[in-house]
């Protein structure tokens, strides 16, 4: 009945050396066809250690995959499909994996029992640091790191179904069947490379024929139908909410390969069906972590579906399914027969048995009874209960997920019979006529409550992390008597394989020492992953270029062919400065940007600042309960600033709205706010005042959106703005809005308004036209030697004039310290009207916003500074504030700064010290009006 | 006509693997129709003379004069009409009068159509479900709704069961793209 | 999560952006004598229960409606989804 296909023939290698294996191995069947004995070494004592199991649950079959020059740690051989090429690596040794230098470690046992970290390394104090930290990280954990970047790719997706059935043995072939027939959109994930569960390593008859010809049809059929996906190398990882599955879908184990390595798969389901079956569970006793001793379904595992027999194998179990097992010898605990100790450190030699006799084996075959895999029942808080006669901890219906049935061995019902018609069961449950039920074996477990041998020598409960039977009862002794105690203090059940072959094996040692039972003891419980999950398959393809969305102007192609330096502003990429040939740094630009602007005119690309179409009777009544300041009154044709706070009273964001008619403004928020401000619009708009009549659409991409500033504005924009429209200052003054037409037709806005303090507007063309009007703005402005300038110029000419901006905007700032306390209406409520009255925030030595010069001309000005007065000592009780924005004002030729200083507005003319301690910088600077260039707003006005 | 050209966001994008085509699309103009508040009952059959037939349901888009229309929230529509018309939300607004309001939507989106040859296991399926939560294949035709792929805003539209139509905003129309071929290279390739 | 919307039916929670306590949909007075007492309350004192909770969720990445949802903050169930803009109208 084996699957290997011995007419393929794969090449892989092993620490170095060449072997061969099959098609259908596992790397770990292909090292026991091998012979290979020891394939790694235990984390704490460094003992060597065989394949102990067949599946996720093996606890000491460790590897690391190499390939495309890094190396993937931690991966057990026996799900690692094997492939041609396959490159894999023992871990956890010092030097060959046959003389681990760390092998010490197991002579020093008695000074490493559980807990020991507690109690050493604490002295001398110094050491830790020098010495004890350093060669204890370089001998912990287990498997290394390349430190090289990841060569795979990964890749996600959504799945929807009725029914997720979690396991393709038996009891989930013979559902999937049900239900596929029915008509039911079913997903069935297995993650083993192959479906079907116990039937691929048992020696059953199904209709009196082998187990496996009746896998294959009803395979044959489920791929045949058309609402019904297959899934295998799939291990559904979590449970969450609302019937959403986490599944890990696996490609293959060959690094660097083209495909996606991993697709991680969100499944939508309206009801699961668990029929993941059971594992093993050992028996611990003296050296019972010989490599030789292992699970007795796997040496079945091994023999049936691999073609592996291991030679002179003896077996112990304490029930009937053990049974099964081919064994020259076999030790039944319920005749009073077990083993006390094993031979043979590198690979059993001998078993020592409870009569005292001795005899010799290769390989010990280990069956203690079955625990059901309920792990992804307890994903939601469920708790399993104790079964006395199955001795296994199974689902309690009680508190299941009411979206969730658990079937077969997952249930505690281990016969292939008993899964058959389970599965047929849930099928009615789901409204599906079940098919016949398959004529095949029913025998009971019978299993005893045998646990553990007691005696002087280690007995091995968790393999993975080294927890012996002597750990559990150290534990109690010291107080760590509760189960989730013992865990943490033993660190029984925390390793990659969470205690699947340990965990009720410990409960019942720890029951043992308690004296109490173990439905006493309880059991901890498990939340996702069931199995490990790359992190690379969380990101999915989101790396790299790929991380998050760019977003790109109307000008950015024009701005990539002259020069542009971009900054990422969230998701947009702005032009930050477009260098000229010549110039040595960003200074050179930006100085040379604000210089051209203010002499003549420069272009910035302003379609980044949010923009938001408000339409409707009540727009303006409705922007008055938003704004500090009042829209309802702002005239057609006309724009005005608009500052908006929090409910709280602190500044939220400030923009322009302009009046396009009776029921139209458009509303600017800042390029960071665009999202906030409007989801804060919609919940005043929805939530607050639904009776309003006014709409909300964002139109920041709709519509591409140029400044255009400068003595010569005017001048170009009347080569541009068809004929038929006055833009003169008499007809469109500081301020003014409309809609017009330019370049011969083409549907446009204009703004009057200036963030550089300069004759400015802002024209904006549906996107659509964006590229073609920087361009022909451009090519018109060479006649005024326009300038297209960047998010630092922009900046650099904001600050001259002292308008707030983000750095002012920070979230803390209150209107009155912002300077426009006197802006806020006293005629009208607004969001955070009320708030803003607070004591606190009106108090008179509250912030305010200011300028600052440094009394030195040669002196920089250094942002984030805080404000001490002269001759104290920089401390929280001499903090008087600190600066926000930053400049070198081309214009003024001196540093220029904004900031927040108590009482500001009445320090005009005070010297005081700008200290920024990070950088050790104590500079003097003059406190002055904010308003540096222009500050009678001359310009603006022409 | 103006001296300005326009540009479409994705330059005519066009790429073909097995059983896909992907491809960007020239969608005319776009308009939101906004219901004014307390006029449903002026609203309703200012639509039908306006459009031809009943404004559609939730998730839903329908034929209609001059194009198709969809709904998008509790008192919006997203009119897409075929041809240029930058002037397209006056004329509609226009026609509607005072129950409703329309702006212009047509440049903030870019346009892309997702087409697989064979009806039967349509590898366009298998494509979209690596990106877009919805539950694309058992949706009904007509079927069309908001929601996110890769955090960017995406409308799609089944207009049949080999053509999916995806609208995304144009700022990040390329990145949205790029996305799309990496998926379907991860798919088809 | 998924919340069923009362118009677009299931849809991930991760379309949604989450406000608050429902409870921020009753705004105080402004005019009212305790006006900043009433503000205050509303702004910042909440209860925090173990069970059902009446919360705001936009539809962002969707038909950007405001839905008022009543879920168990235990077991997460969602029993109740209404549009806010319903709700906040027969509030009135």
């Amino acid at each position: 009945m084996s699957l290997i296909d011995n007419t393929q023939v794969l090449s892989f290698t092993f620490n170095g050396k060449a072997y061969q294996g099959y098609e259908g191995d596992t790397l770990a069947s292909a090292l026991l066809r091998n012979k290979v004995r020891v394939v790694g070494r235990s984390f704490k004592y460094h003992r060597p250690r065989g394949i102990m199991g067949v599946g996720s649950e093996e606890p000491n079959a460790l590897v690391e995959i190499h390939g495309a020059g890094t190396c993937e740690p931690n991966r057990r051989a026996t799900t690692i499909k094997l492939f041609d090429g396959l490159n894999a690596k023992s871990q956890n040794h010092m030097g060959p994996l046959n003389f681990d230098v760390l092998a010490i470690n197991d002579f020093m046992h008695p000074f490493l029992a559980a807990g020991f970290y507690y109690k050493t390394f604490m002295w001398p104090k110094a050491f830790w640091e020098k010495l004890y930290e350093p060669v204890i990280r370089r001998a912990a954990g287990l498997g290394t790191l390349s430190k090289a970047a990841d060569p795979d790719s990964y890749d996600k997706g959504f799945l929807h179904c009725d029914t997720l059935i979690i396991g393709a043995g038996p009891a989930g072939l013979q559902t999937a069947l049900n239900l596929g027939l029915a008509g039911h959109n079913i997903i069935l994930a297995d993650d083993d490379f192959r479906m079907g569960g116990r039937l691929l390593s048992e020696d059953y008859e199904i209709n009196l024929a082998p187990a496996l010809n009746w896998v294959n049809e009803t395979i044959q059929t489920l791929e045949s139908l058309p609402n019904v996906r297959l899934m295998s190398r799939t291990s559904i990882y979590g449970v969450y909410d609302h019937g959403i599955y986490g599944g890990l879908e696996t490609t293959t184990d060959e690094i660097g390969s083209s495909k996606p390595r991993h697709i991680l798969w969100r499944i939508y389901a309206k009801s699961s069906i668990l029929a993941a079956g059971a594992t093993e569970r050992p028996i611990a006793f003296a050296n019972n972590d010989r490599p030789g001793v292992m699970l007795a379904s796997a040496v079945r595992s091994y023999k049936n579906r691999f073609d592996i027999d291991l030679e002179n194998t003896a077996l112990l179990t304490n029930n009937d399914d053990g049974l099964q097992t081919d064994a020259a010898h076999i030790f039944d605990t319920r005749n009073g027969s077990y083993v006390t100790d094993v031979g043979g450190r590198k690979g059993v030699r001998s078993l020592t048995l409870n009569t005292g006799e001795k005899i010799a084996a290769n390989h010990l075959a280990v069956s203690g009874g079955w625990n059901p895999n309920v792990h992804l029942t307890c994903h939601k808080r469920a708790r399993p209960k104790w079964d006395e006669t199955l001795r296994c901890f199974v689902p309690d219906p009680k508190t299941l997920p009411s979206d969730m049935s658990v079937i077969g061995a997952a249930n505690g019902q281990f016969s292939t019979h008993a899964a058959f018609k389970d599965a047929n069961d849930v099928t009615e449950k789901l409204g599906a006529k079940p098919s016949s039920l398959p004529q095949t074996e029913d025998a009971p477990i019978n299993v005893s409550a045998f646990w553990h041998v007691k005696g002087k020598k280690r007995a091995w409960v968790d393999f993975q992390n080294d927890v012996t039977a002597k750990d559990i009862t150290l534990a109690h002794q010291e107080g760590f008597s509760s189960v989730e105690h013992v865990k943490r203090y033993t660190t029984l059940g925390m390793a990659t394989d969470q205690g699947r072959t340990s965990n009720v094996v410990g409960l019942a040692v720890l029951a043992d020492t308690t004296g109490q039972s173990i439905p006493e003891t309880g059991t901890t419980i498990f939340r996702p992953p069931y199995s490990p999950v790359p992190i690379g398959a969380f990101a999915g393809t989101h790396r790299g270029q790929h991380f998050k969305p760019t977003r790109l102007t109307p000008s950015h192609k024009y701005a990539a062919e002259n020069g542009a330096t971009f900054i990422e502003t969230g998701y947009w990429k702005r032009s930050q400065w477009l260098a000229r040939s010549g110039e040595k740094g960003w200074r050179d630009s930006v100085d040379r940007e604000v210089l051209m602007t203010r002499s003549s005119v420069g272009i910035c690309d302003v379609t980044t600042l949010g923009k938001i179409d408000v339409q409707g009777r009540d727009a303006g009544k409705f922007l008055n309960k938003v704004y500090v300041n009042t829209f309802s009154t702002l005239k057609v044709g006309k724009c005005r600033y608009g500052l908006m706070l929090r409910e709280d009273g602190i500044a939220m964001d400030d923009g322009t709205t302009a009046r396009l008619s009776e029921t139209h403004f458009v509303t600017t928020t800042t390029t960071a706010k665009a999202g906030p401000v409007f989801r804060h619009l919609e919940f005043v708009r929805q939530c607050l005042y639904p009776d309003m009549d006014v709409h909300l659409i964002s139109t920041t991409d709709q519509w591409a959106q140029f400044s255009v500033a400068g003595p010569n504005a005017r001048k170009l924009l009347e080569k541009i703005v068809d004929p038929e429209f006055d833009i003169s200052n008499e007809a469109f003054p500081y301020m003014a809005c409309g809609e017009l037409t330019i370049c011969g037709g083409a549907r446009a806005r204009l703004f009057r308004l200036s963030f550089s303090g300069e004759l400015a507007y802002e024209i904006s063309v549906p996107a659509r036209y964006g590229d073609a009007l920087i361009r022909e703005m451009m090519q018109k402005g060479e006649a005024f030697d326009a300038v297209l300038y960047g998010t630092e110029a922009l900046g650099v000419m904001r600050i001259e004039k002292g308008h707030a901006a983000g750095n002012e905007l920070n979230g803390t700032t209150t209107a009155q310290a912002l300077g426009l306390g006197g802006f806020v209406s006293k005629k009208k409520d607004c969001i955070g009207k009320v708030l803003s009255q607070r004591e606190g925030l009106i108090a008179e030595d509250s912030l305010q916003m200011v300028g600052f010069i440094p009394v030195s001309s040669q002196d920089k000005l250094t942002n984030g500074a805080h404000f001490i007065p002269k001759g104290e000592t920089p401390s929280p009780e001499t903090d008087h504030g600190y600066m926000s924005s930053v400049a070198w004002s081309p214009m003024l030729e001196t540093y220029i700064g904004l900031g927040f200083l108590k009482n500001g507005q009445n320090r005009l003319g005070e010297v005081i010290q700008a200290s920024h301690l990070m950088g050790n910088s104590h500079v003097d600077v003059t406190v002055v009006s904010p308003h540096f260039f222009d500050p009678k707003g001359e310009r603006l006005r022409v | 006509m103006s001296k300005l050209s326009p540009t479409l966001p994705l330059e005519s994008f066009s790429k073909h693997w097995p059983d896909l085509t992907v491809e960007e699309h020239y969608t005319g103009e776009l308009i939101s129709l906004a219901i004014a508040r307390d006029e449903e009952s002026a609203f309703k059959p200012a639509f039908k003379k306006t459009f031809g037939k009943a404004a559609p349901e939730p998730s839903q888009i329908i034929a209609v004069k001059g194009g198709f229309a969809m709904w998008s929230s509790p008192d919006q529509y997203l009119i897409l009409l075929e041809g240029e018309n930058i002037n397209a939300d006056k004329d509609i607004a226009k026609k509607m009068g005072a129950c409703a309001y329309a702006t212009l939507q047509s440049d903030g989106w870019a346009s892309i159509n997702v087409k697989s040859d064979t009806s039967k296991n349509a590898a366009l399926y298998d494509v979209l479900e690596r990106f877009i939560p919805l539950n694309l294949r058992q949706a009904p035709e007509g079927f069309a709704t908001r929601t996110s792929a890769h955090h960017i805003a995406v409308i799609v539209i089944k207009y049949s069961e080999t053509e999916i139509q995806l609208l995304t905003p144009r700022s990040s129309a390329r990145s949205f793209l790029d996305a799309l071929i990496h998926t379907a290279d991860n798919v088809l390739s | 999560m998924i919340i069923h919307h009362p118009l677009l039916g299931p849809r991930d929670a991760s379309e949604f952006v989450y406000l608050g306590d429902a409870s921020l949909m009753n705004r105080p007075n402004p005019k009212s004598e305790t006006a900043a007492e009433d503000f205050h309350r509303y702004q910042y004192l909440r209860d925090n229960p173990v069970g059902q909770h009446r919360e705001l969720w936009y539809h962002e990445q969707g038909d950007r409606s405001w839905l008022v949802v009543t879920r168990n903050t235990l077991t997460h169930d969602i029993t109740k989804v209404e549009l806010a803009r319903d709700v906040a109208r027969s509030q009135k």
